[in-house]
């Protein structure tokens, strides 16, 4: 929320005694505010309240970095980007220049303050570990008079400081260094610019630089403070030959004396492990003279020859046979995007506005025993306090398009901790949130179930007491493997051929099994929404990507008629898959239902992920090999947690088991997967609906197989891949792409098979997808008297460019430049009918109407210039430019004033798409095969890695802009390889324990490979409009095990947990060392036989889900 | 980390006045002193192109421009402001109205697709230009990563921010 909720005064003394009597006076009440930039993050965050901030800024002098005599005095005001660039700094401490400048980021540093950082004591910071190496003195002001204090004793633990009630920190001291001390520091990040560990060791040595004759070792971020070891200092000490052997024992005694935590962070073992690393290199380091350097983790290639590379590969020559078609025209919407004119939902603003804001259940499963909402419905400005009881009244009081089992505010029980229990409305959102921390709610806590394999267990507490009513869209899901009377909400099976048969008859069996995790999609833009219900109809305002679903869900809820529900989607800030089906629109409706006034209901991040996340998935995987290494048989048996409401989760484990499937002829496969109600937040879909959960076991265990069997896992690969054209899924539609040859482009394009440097590593990984899309929608055009044309099409955009190629479409049909052509918004009030925007099915499916529809108007104006000359309409051809008659010609402006007799008409055109009937009736339309071979380098000591290569097909039958199609492969590389790298949510009990930006990190420019590629295939051969195909997942489906694949080829480690953290590969090489075998030979795991008591609850019988 | 204490507000006003320029032009308003910049921005002024994700400082999806420097409007105080320069997205344009070489990079390079990182990743751009830190290549990752796009995968980003930097050098003659 852009406003503190909680008001608070800000105070200007003028002196240091003035603002420390304010502090006293008032008791706790008070803080000193500095820079801010930790302070008001942590009032922000909820936790931290204060009356009055004490502005210290208007003290005049405590900003100052001056050198003088033996020392740097530092003003306990110098933010860290002064102090990074202060002459005085650089010159003494060059090191300590350099942390200041990589601080947090360049707004944190521009306000942040290192006086403000060490007083707030957080202990993820840097800069007290480097100054305790320093010996650096804090100069404090207060009551009783000035002291000083050495830096080793101010820090007394996470987020306290021996600052006495009153004291204010007036500067910070740094003697400066003899020319023979030696001072290095090392930071270990994994969420970048938030270290895990700070190291910072300080030799002073006697003038021939032989002796060792004082030193300083400390340690921070990974401990509650801060801290330094005597023990280990002293065994430093000595001669500088053979200080080798004795750095292990001080490394031992530095870790020791620091309180290590196991934490999201890390392990304590692990820390130990790192400090024991750190401590080595720094001190062999700095002695050599060649210490690491603070700032970037590795040396990157310049950005010059990156860039020229990349732009170099993605030049090519448009195809000749079309004059929009194939150009990469900039997008149309740049201008408003790059001037801050875009209007998305949060922009919006309506008259007599009201916002809602939301409590939420602190517990994972309890009935609501009361609500008392009186003391939140008398703060002034509080329109109304809503409460589920209050939508008893609705004809729907539950949504969801496949089962209605999604709550708009929680009615007798709540079923996971973030779950909406009470909605206030007010006249601002701060008033509002203010008010809902004010209700009090009495829960009775049940039994909660957090996992898959809770909730499977027989005799589990039921999440859903009641059986649900199945949703107005349930499309094309399997809705028979919801098990009534038990949590298990699919059971999503894929079989053909014998398959016992072929194990019985393979050679050789591979068995293993594997984690994807629990995640997060972090849209820039979070769910927000703007619904006015009045006068009988609601109008509604959305970041969502099913228009026309939600206008459905909400038509449902009021007993509305369709034409009364009014739906519009303005740009939005990305989706994912994160946006589809509807989220906070319900909400927004009821609450303007109930107060007779636009509501806006605008979520944070963090009420984002308690809204909708993803799925992960445990997956037992087996392949059998015959005797002449031919594949032939896959088996695969997967849980997946499927959280308190069904959303779309239902579509990803289905898709999750037929993208276990693999593009390798088998001759038997048996995949099932279940899902199950849990007391975690909803999952839902991800670009790729499962298939990284799908294509990570599948394609690493292929790794695996190749291994076993001697062959090189592409060679492997090629052996048993599916071909051109062939049927290889039963009844399905022919593979219509040659992965083959695809996978030998990118194998070349990593330079597989040529000798890498140690401990780099090449990888590749590949999948075949049925693109997730129902067949089914609609679009109109209009072609303009003059020539221009209108496109309404009901897709959203979502950043992934459908306006500006749906456009090209139209224009590339009536021969016109992108700046004669208008195409709509999302918006149900003027666009026809739209499925979703998801699934890559715009371009293809919307495309193809908007296709037909000027087919449909060309049809049309053929028959008008007919009338005009008095000649058979057979004899007219349409061109693109207008209507040819032998050697006659009339361009589109003519007919139309010639045939209505007045130049402002127009012609309009339909083109609709049915699974019915028709070319789209073969499932799937697309096949998408995503291939990605990836380049890694790794640090055997620490398990950390950095992508040097990611390179990519798009075989999408033509990109009809090519910079729009590449792009959003670049796009999908960079977002999947975030999951490779750290992204996992992780619950801790009942609740989230990352679910905010600082938590879970997404990657950031800094993760970018040194080279990055698309390889796009043009072979016109899909259903979309001039033959493209579905394009828009990307690769985010197969980075992931191409990464564990490479990691394997770098380090001999097999990892089949992603996220692929530095910790989870240092453990992966101790069990390498070990002898742990990667695959023990299970047979179907005991995790899954223990739910297979829920198929006697079952629906109906699964059959053959597909 | 006490829970809220009880203070004497000590006669401190409720209210603020606050006088700035933004975007080149003065405003004065009053405001509450516990009021985020972005909130003066987006809800006071109108001036909706600065967008608000994380809302904790992390992503510079809120970045704009205070006497030249970049910070996270979603949590620096309108106070702060008092009597300076503030510049968002809306003032990029140069004088006669087309875009800055900033603006007209990112649409060259195709710099965004949805666009909601966008504004701050232009502001970030333009303080990375005038910090003197632009021709070291870490200095521009490191500068950059501070702003999050979860839709480009970054690389058309880096592009334009290079088109830029060539853009500046050759103004600098
Ligand atoms: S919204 Fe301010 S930094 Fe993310
Ligand atoms: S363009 Fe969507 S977040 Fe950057």
């Amino acid at each position: 929320m852009p406003h503190f909720t909680h008001p608070f005064r800000i105070a200007q003394p003028t002196s240091l005694a003035e603002a420390g009597r304010l502090l006293l006076d008032a008791d706790g009440g008070a803080a000193v505010y500095a820079g801010g930039s930790e302070l008001l993050l942590a009032m922000k965050q909820g936790g931290l309240r204060y009356e009055t901030l004490v502005d210290i800024k208007t003290i005049p002098g405590l900003d100052a970095v001056t050198a003088v005599g033996d020392l740097v005095s530092i003003g306990a005001l110098a933010t860290h980007r002064s102090i990074a660039r202060s002459a005085a700094v650089r010159a003494a401490f060059p090191l300590l220049a350099n942390l200041e400048g990589v601080i947090a980021n360049p707004r944190v540093r521009a306000t942040g303050t290192l006086g403000g950082n060490l007083c707030f004591a957080e202990p993820h910071s840097d800069p007290a570990t480097l100054l305790l190496a320093h010996d650096a003195i804090l100069h404090i002001a207060g009551p009783l008079g000035d002291r000083t204090l050495p830096i080793a004793g101010f820090t007394v633990g996470s987020y306290s400081t021996a600052l006495e009630p009153g004291e204010i920190l007036r500067s910070i001291d740094v003697p400066r260094l003899g020319a023979n001390s030696l001072v290095a520091y090392q930071r270990v990040q994994q969420l970048e610019h938030r270290p895990m560990l700070g190291v910072a060791v300080r030799l002073d040595l006697d003038d021939a630089r032989r002796v060792i004759v004082g030193s300083r070792v400390a340690v921070g971020a990974a401990a509650p403070q801060p801290t330094r070891s005597e023990t280990a200092e002293g065994l430093l000490l000595g001669d500088v030959a053979g200080i080798e052997a004795r750095i292990a024992e001080a490394a031992a005694a530095l870790a020791d004396a620091a309180d290590l935590l196991d934490d999201a962070d890390g392990s304590a073992e692990y820390k130990r492990h790192l400090i024991g690393v750190h401590v080595r290199r720094l001190v062999t380091g700095v002695l050599a003279g060649n210490a690491p350097q603070i700032g970037l983790p590795r040396k990157r290639r310049p950005l010059e020859a990156m860039i020229g590379e990349w732009q170099h590969g993605r030049e090519r020559t448009p195809p000749a046979d079309f004059k929009i078609i194939g150009r990469s025209l900039p997008r149309t919407d740049g201008h408003p995007k790059v001037t801050g004119t875009a209007v998305y939902t949060a922009d919006i603003s309506l008259p007599q506005m009201a916002h809602a804001k939301v409590l939420r259940s602190p517990v994972g499963h309890a009935r609501i025993l009361s609500i008392d909402i009186e003391a939140a419905k008398a703060v002034p400005g509080v329109i109304d306090v809503i409460t589920g009881q209050d939508l008893l009244t609705l004809r729907r009081h539950l949504f969801g398009h496949a089962y209605r089992d999604n709550t708009i505010l929680a009615m007798d029980k709540v079923v996971y901790a973030g779950e909406a229990v009470v909605a206030v409305v007010a006249e601002d959102a701060a008033t509002a949130q203010r008010a809902a921390e004010l209700v009090e709610i009495a829960y009775d806590e049940l039994e909660p179930v957090m996992t898959p394999e809770q909730a499977l267990r027989e005799g589990a507490p039921l999440i859903h007491e009641e059986p649900h009513e199945i949703g107005h869209a349930p499309g094309h899901i399997n809705l028979e493997g919801r098990a009534p009377g038990t949590n298990r909400l699919t059971n999503d099976i894929v079989q053909w051929g014998d398959i016992d048969a072929a194990f019985a008859k393979a050679k050789t069996i591979v068995e293993g099994e594997y984690y994807y995790p629990m995640s997060f999609v972090y849209t820039m833009e979070p769910y927000a929404s703007i619904a006015d219900y009045r006068g009988g109809e609601v109008t509604i305002h959305t970041t969502g990507q099913h228009t026309y679903t939600t206008r459905r869900d909400i038509a449902d809820i009021f007993g509305l008629p369709l034409s009364r529900v009014l739906v519009s989607t303005p740009y939005v800030g990305g989706g994912f898959g994160s946006k589809s089906y509807s989220k906070v629109e319900p909400l927004a409706a009821v609450c303007s239902w109930k107060v007779g006034r636009p509501v806006k209901v605008e979520l944070t991040v963090e009420e984002t992920v308690l809204t909708t996340r993803a799925l992960d998935a445990r997956v037992w995987l087996r392949t059998g090999v015959d005797e002449n290494g031919k594949l032939i048989a896959r088996q695969a048996r997967a849980l997946m947690n499927a959280g308190a409401f069904s959303q779309n989760a239902m579509l990803v484990s289905a898709k999750t088991s037929t993208r276990l499937v693999g593009p390798y002829n088998w001759e038997a496969v048996d995949i099932q997967v279940r899902s199950a109600y849990t007391n975690t937040s909803p999952g839902s879909s991800y670009r790729g609906f499962g298939g990284v959960h799908g294509s990570l076991p599948g394609e690493v265990q292929m790794d695996e197989t190749a291994e076993i069997l001697g062959v090189d896992p592409v060679e492997y690969r090629l052996q048993n891949l599916v071909d051109r054209d062939h049927e290889f899924w039963p009844g399905k539609r022919p593979l219509h792409a040659d992965v083959k040859a695809n996978l030998r482009q990118v194998a070349g394009g990593i330079k597989w098979g040529s000798e890498e440097p140690p401990n780099t590593g090449k990888g590749v990984s590949l999948i075949v997808m049925d693109s997730g899309a129902v067949p089914i929608g609609r679009s109109e055009v209009r072609l303009h008297g003059d020539g221009s044309v209108t496109v309404l099409t009901g897709a959203a955009e979502l950043g992934q460019g459908s306006r500006t190629v749906l456009a090209m479409v139209a224009a590339e049909e009536f021969g016109v430049g992108l700046d004669k052509v208008r195409i709509s918004m999302s918006d149900s009030r003027v666009a026809p009918y739209a499925r979703s925007t998801g699934a890559d099915r715009t371009t293809i499916m919307e495309g193809s109407t908007i296709l037909l529809a000027c087919q449909d108007i060309k049809q049309q104006m053929r028959d008008m210039a007919a009338e005009i000359w008095d000649a058979p309409a057979a004899d007219m051809t349409a061109t693109n430019d207008g209507v040819q008659r032998g050697q006659l010609f009339m361009p589109w402006s003519e007919v139309i004033e010639r045939y209505f007799t007045i130049q402002d008409m127009e012609v309009s055109g339909r083109g609709h798409i049915r699974p019915k009937n028709s070319e789209w009736a073969l499932i799937p339309p697309s096949w998408e095969n995503p291939i990605v071979g990836a380049r890694v380098e790794a640090d055997p000591e620490t398990g950390e890695w950095w992508v040097k290569s990611l390179i990519d097909i798009a075989d999408i039958g033509l990109a009809l802009n090519p910079t729009l199609a590449d792009g959003m492969d670049t796009g999908s590389l960079m977002q999947s390889l975030g999951i490779a790298m750290r992204e996992e949510l992780i619950y801790d009990g009942q609740q989230l324990s990352n679910g905010s930006i600082l938590g879970y990190r997404v990657p950031e420019m800094a993760d970018l490979p040194d080279e990055i590629h698309t390889f796009v295939i043009e072979n016109r051969d899909g259903m979309g409009p001039y033959g493209s195909k579905a394009h828009g997942d990307g690769s985010m489906s197969v980075v992931a095990p191409a990464i564990a694949n490479a990691l394997y080829d770098a380090l001999g480690v097999r990892l089949h947990r992603a996220p692929f953290t530095p910790e989870r590969v240092w453990k992966a090489m101790k069990d390498r060392d070990a002898g742990v075998n990667p695959n023990p030979t299970t047979g179907i795991p005991d995790w899954w036989t223990a739910t297979e008591w829920t198929e006697r609850h079952a629906r109906k019988p699964s059959g053959k889900g597909h | 980390m006490a829970e809220a204490g009880r203070a004497e507000a000590g006669g401190l006003p409720d209210k603020i006045t606050i006088e700035m320029t933004v975007n080149g032009r003065p405003v004065a308003m009053e405001a509450d002193p516990w009021e985020a910049l972005s909130y003066t921005l987006r809800t006071r002024l109108g001036l909706t192109g600065t967008k608000i994700s994380c809302d904790v400082q992390a992503c510079g999806a809120c970045t704009v421009l205070v006497d030249g420097l970049p910070r996270s409007s979603c949590t620096y105080l309108a106070y702060e402001a008092r009597g300076k320069d503030v510049l968002t997205v809306e003032g990029m344009e140069t004088a006669d109205g087309s875009l800055s070489p900033v603006q007209q990079a990112f649409i060259d390079q195709s710099g965004f697709q949805c666009g909601f990182c966008t504004p701050g990743m232009l502001l970030a751009t333009h303080a990375l230009l005038t910090s003197g830190d632009a021709d070291d290549d870490d200095a521009v990752i490191e500068h950059m990563s501070g702003n999050l796009c979860r839709c480009t995968g970054y690389v058309p980003i880096v592009a334009a921010v290079l088109q830029a930097r060539k853009a500046a050098a050759a103004s600098r003659g």
